[in-house]
Formats: structure tokens, C-alpha cells, sequence
């Protein structure tokens, strides 16, 4: 199996994977923390309006898909902030609105329509040698953001409220989130394919959630989890492949042996117990004959008035 | 003379057509501790949260030592209902307290940091739960520890929005201790809807029903709790005409 090594395309798709993890262990791990991991397709197909007009106008379709992918998520930063719409929402509709551009300028392109799917779902076994630097620039970008803003970060994804009232810039640390989570994704996808972006920016983070808190911890975690899950599948479907003739896609396999991972991980939490659970309540109630005085003595008076009708 | 720690003129707040607040005058001058009791709905969250600066009046002026609200932000720390966030976010006790210190000094070392968010946590007792997750808390101890995220940042006003709404009497009266310890420091403003409770360690009441009845003491007049509550104030007195509530120094409640 270790003859995999011995091809160009495996080095290469070996490097861009683990490269992808660290990214995806970054942003997954904020976007799971906060409870959006629908964010990661919904900017994914967001960008495909871009790659439609990309086709259509004649510029590189990636560059409009990170210029889509990066203003959607600015767009819907800014309307959750003014309006508190509800992410999900916003998730929900650039989605369905990305998909309806992307289709209507491939549409209007002159000539055959051409087959813009094909841009999200890239093949972790092609991975155009430029994007190995750019997704190393990336890892590189990510880690010095994170490292530099880790408490603020933290916080507005947190408690936005008392993040502002304490004086941390939430409005400028939320749309920072936003857009690193864009331009990941946007890069990914030609990495490793949309439904393995999905996938790299949910489950290892989920699972890193399992075993510890806090999310430095949880970043370490779930990068070191999706490096492992890709490495693994990559090696596994190469040795199926030149051993039994089996030919399994190496993304979507990817995406099982995480997925698996994940399986296996809710079952030991589930098994061992959740932590210390037990042993961290305070005793929280006092003597019964302790409810508050207080109230009593209202609903006395209430009794009373009552009575007196 | 300086500037009040909060000074709002003729605050009126509606969400849609339901006037939530109307006219609201209030002056809190250093060291005051006043407790404001109304019923659900009555506008105490939204009057805090025009205090901090989070929501805007739509008439009316905010004074935080004579500045706009939005430009004291870290003068004011804030213990919010502890329902209204995620409690199940991956974050520890610590790092929860030091998010008091993010405004403090932009460039703190993590060491000063994490001192004075562990001196805070002394303070409500909480010392040896520095390492907990936050979903691990009971209600009492993660009410405390957002009283403790808020002293991290050395606050000069204290505001507190039921801050004893989840936790048992025993738990709630070692808070109260804490603040009116506090408030030889600070300037606090507490919001429930506990009379009884609150009107035995604030240094004055105020009620708030849309509008705000306010008179400067801890006395409640009668006239008081039936303007905010709108119903007979028997409901809350035990006969006396006029001392509705038992001053601090009278039989106790226990």
C-alpha cells in the first residue's frame, strides 16, 4: 500500500488533504461552537453564482466564486447584526439564491451550457498544484488570526451582548468570522469537493466536542482527526483499488471513514458516561422548608384578598 | 460636580406598536444600589439593555458619566439572564470570566488576565471550578460565574438582570450579600421580579410597568406597586397603609 507514495497524485493529494484538515479543523471548530455547519454549503453554493458569472463574463469562475463565496458572507454578517434574522436563515437563502445565479448565467453563456457542477465538486485526487499554496497560505493566514484574536474571537462567538459591552469590536470580529469561513470554503471546495468540505468542517470538530472543551483544544483536535480520516482513506481506497480492483471515490469514502469515526466516538461518550457530570452539581437545593419567604408571604396576600371578596 | 454614573431623560422604547417603555426618567448618582421590580414584560430587560448602549431609544437621551452609552462601553459590567445564551458553547469557567477583561486593557498579558479573572472568581466562591465547562455548572454556580465575568472588568456600574431568577434561596442570599458588599464600590442596578427578596438590600426601589415609579427611597408606596402592577396592592402588603415591605431592620422574612 505504502507504493501509493511512489505517485505524483498521491503525494500531492496526500499533502492537500492534510493541508485542508488544518483549515477545516480552524474554521469547522468556530462553526460547530457556534452552531452554523449548514454555513459551510450554504457559502459553497453561494460561490456558484459566482463561477456562473465567471463563465459568463469571461474571468476565472473561482475568482468570482471567492468574490461571490466572500460577499455572502459579509452580506449576511451585516443583515444578522442590523437585523437578527437568524443565521440559518441567511445560510438558507444565499444557498438557494447562489444556486439560482450560478444556473442562470451558466444559462445565458453563449454556446453549449457548460457543466459548472463540475467546479464543486473538485476531486481530491486532481488538486491543481496551485492550490496546494494556496491552501498552505491559508493554513498559515488562519493560524496567525486565530493565535492573534483567539479571547475576542472567543468571545463574540460566545456572547455577542457582553462581548459589547465590554468594548470588544464584535460587529468587525463577527464579519472576520464570516469571511475567513468563505474564503476557506471557497478554497476547499476546489481541493477536496464541496460534500467533502461539508463533511471536514462538521465531523472532526463534533468529534473533537466529545473529548474536550474549549476551543484551542478543540482546533488541535479536530485538524488532527481530519488529517488522520483523509490519510486513512486515501491509503485504504488507494490499497482497494490496486490490490482488489475495487474503485471506491476517494472523497466520498473520505466522508464515510469520518463519518464512521464519528460513529464510533458518540458511542464511547455515550458508554463512558458524559464528564464528571455527577460530581460538578453543587448541591442546589436547600432544606424544602427554605422556598423563598418572600413569595410566600405574596401568595399569603394574594389568599387574602382573595378571601376578603 | 461630576457626571452621574447613569442619567436617562424621557426614555420612551416601543418594539412594533407596544410601547415597552414611556417617559422613563432616572438619575443614579455614585454608590446608589437601586432595585427595580415589575412584572414579566414590564420593560426591565429593555431598560438595562438601553443603559448599556445595546438597544437604542427611539426618544429620549442615555447619559453613562455624561457620555453616550456605545462610547462607555467596558464602564458597565453586566450579569445577563443566564438563559439567553448557549451554555453548551466549549468554553471553560476561566475563559469565560476573562472575557470581563477583553475591554480592560486591549493588550493585557494572559497572565495578568487570568489573575484577576481568578481573583474574581474568589469573590463569588467559585475558586475551585476554574477548569469546569460551563455546561457542567448548576444554575446557581454559572449565575455566579457571569457576576464574577462581570467584576473582571473593575466595573464602576453593575448591572444585573434577575440575577437570582434560577438559583435557590440559599444560593440567592449569598449573591445579595455580595453585592451589597459591592456596592460600597460600585454604583448597582438590579432588575426582578422579587419584591421581597430585593427590597431588603437594595439601598432604594423603583417600579417599572412601561412606566417608571420611582421616589428615591426603599419604601414602597402603595401607589407604587399599584401603577406598575396594576392590580390592588394588598396582593403584596400585609396591612400596614403604608409600609408595604418590612424595612431591613424589622423581623425578618426567614
Amino acid at each position: 500500500m505504502m507504493g501509493a507514495l511512489e505517485y505524483e497524485f498521491f503525494q500531492r493529494a496526500l499533502v492537500a488533504g492534510l493541508l485542508a484538515a488544518v483549515a477545516a479543523g480552524i474554521v469547522g471548530t468556530f462553526v460547530v461552537a457556534r452552531r452554523i455547519s449548514s454555513i459551510s454549503g450554504g457559502l459553497a453554493h453561494a460561490a456558484f453564482g459566482g463561477i456562473g458569472l465567471g463563465y459568463l463574463a469571461g474571468f476565472p469562475p473561482m475568482a468570482g466564486a471567492l468574490a461571490f463565496g466572500l460577499l455572502s458572507a459579509l452580506g449576511m454578517g451585516v443583515v444578522e447584526l442590523r437585523l437578527r434574522q437568524g443565521l440559518d436563515t441567511l445560510i438558507a437563502m444565499v444557498w438557494a439564491v447562489g444556486m439560482a445565479l450560478g444556473i442562470i448565467f451558466a444559462s445565458l453563456a453563449p454556446g453549449a451550457t457548460p457543466d459548472l457542477l463540475s467546479y464543486l465538486f473538485g476531486n481530491i485526487l486532481f488538486v491543481p498544484p496551485a492550490y496546494l499554496w494556496f491552501t498552505a497560505a491559508l493554513d498559515v493566514f488562519l493560524l496567525l488570526v486565530v493565535v492573534r484574536l483567539y479571547r475576542p474571537l472567543q468571545a463574540v462567538a460566545f456572547d455577542e451582548e457582553f462581548s459589547w459591552v465590554a468594548g470588544v469590536p464584535v460587529a468587525a470580529m463577527f464579519l472576520l468570522l464570516l469571511g475567513l469561513t468563505a474564503v476557506t470554503v471557497v478554497i476547499l471546495i476546489r481541493v477536496v469537493g464541496v460534500i467533502l468540505v461539508i463533511a471536514l468542517l462538521t465531523i472532526p470538530a463534533a468529534i473533537a466536542r466529545h473529548w474536550t472543551g474549549g476551543l484551542d483544544r478543540m482546533m488541535l483536535l479536530a485538524a488532527a482527526i481530519g488529517a488522520v480520516g483523509i490519510t486513512a482513506g486515501l491509503f485504504v481506497s488507494y490499497g482497494l483499488s490496486a490490490n482488489v480492483g475495487l474503485d471506491i471515490p476517494t472523497g466520498p469514502f473520505i466522508i464515510l471513514l469520518v463519518a464512521g469515526l464519528y460513529g464510533v466516538s458518540a458511542s464511547a461518550r455515550f458508554l463512558l458516561g458524559r464528564r464528571r457530570r455527577a460530581g460538578s452539581r453543587e448541591a442546589a437545593t436547600g432544606p424544602p422548608g427554605e422556598t423563598s419567604a418572600p413569595l410566600a408571604s405574596v401568595r399569603a396576600g394574594v389568599a387574602g384578598s382573595a378571601g376578603r371578596q | 460636580m461630576s457626571a452621574p454614573p447613569i442619567l436617562l431623560r424621557d426614555v420612551s422604547f416601543r418594539y412594533g406598536a407596544a410601547p415597552v417603555l414611556e417617559s422613563v426618567d432616572l438619575r443614579l448618582d455614585e454608590g446608589d444600589f437601586l432595585g427595580i421590580i415589575g412584572p414579566n414584560a414590564g420593560g426591565k430587560t429593555t431598560l438595562l439593555k438601553i443603559i448599556l448602549g445595546l438597544l437604542a431609544p427611539d426618544r429620549g437621551s442615555v447619559e453613562i458619566f455624561g457620555r453616550p452609552p456605545a462610547e462607555s462601553r467596558g464602564v458597565i459590567g453586566y450579569v445577563p439572564q443566564y438563559a439567553r445564551f448557549d451554555a453548551s458553547f466549549p468554553i471553560d469557567v476561566l475563559d469565560t470570566v476573562r472575557m470581563g477583561r477583553l475591554g480592560v486593557r486591549r493588550r493585557e498579558r494572559s497572565k495578568e488576565s487570568r489573575a484577576a479573572a481568578r481573583a474574581a472568581l474568589d469573590r463569588v466562591d467559585l475558586s475551585g471550578m476554574a477548569d469546569e465547562q460551563i455546561g457542567e455548572l448548576s444554575g446557581g454556580q454559572l449565575q455566579r460565574v457571569l457576576i464574577a465575568r462581570a467584576l473582571a472588568s473593575e466595573p464602576r456600574i453593575l448591572l444585573l438582570d434577575e440575577p437570582t431568577a434560577s438559583v435557590d434561596t440559599r444560593i440567592g442570599r449569598s449573591v445579595y450579600e455580595l453585592l451589597e458588599r459591592l456596592s460600597e464600590r460600585m454604583t448597582i442596578v438590579l432588575a426582578s421580579h422579587d419584591i421581597g427578596v430585593i427590597s431588603r438590600h437594595v439601598k432604594t426601589i423603583a417600579c417599572l410597568n412601561v412606566r417608571l415609579h420611582y421616589h428615591q427611597s426603599r419604601e414602597l408606596t402603595p401607589e407604587m406597586v399599584e401603577a406598575a402592577y396594576g392590580c390592588p396592592v394588598d396582593l403584596v402588603a400585609h396591612g400596614h397603609p403604608h409600609r408595604v415591605l418590612p424595612s431591613h431592620e424589622s423581623e425578618g422574612w426567614e
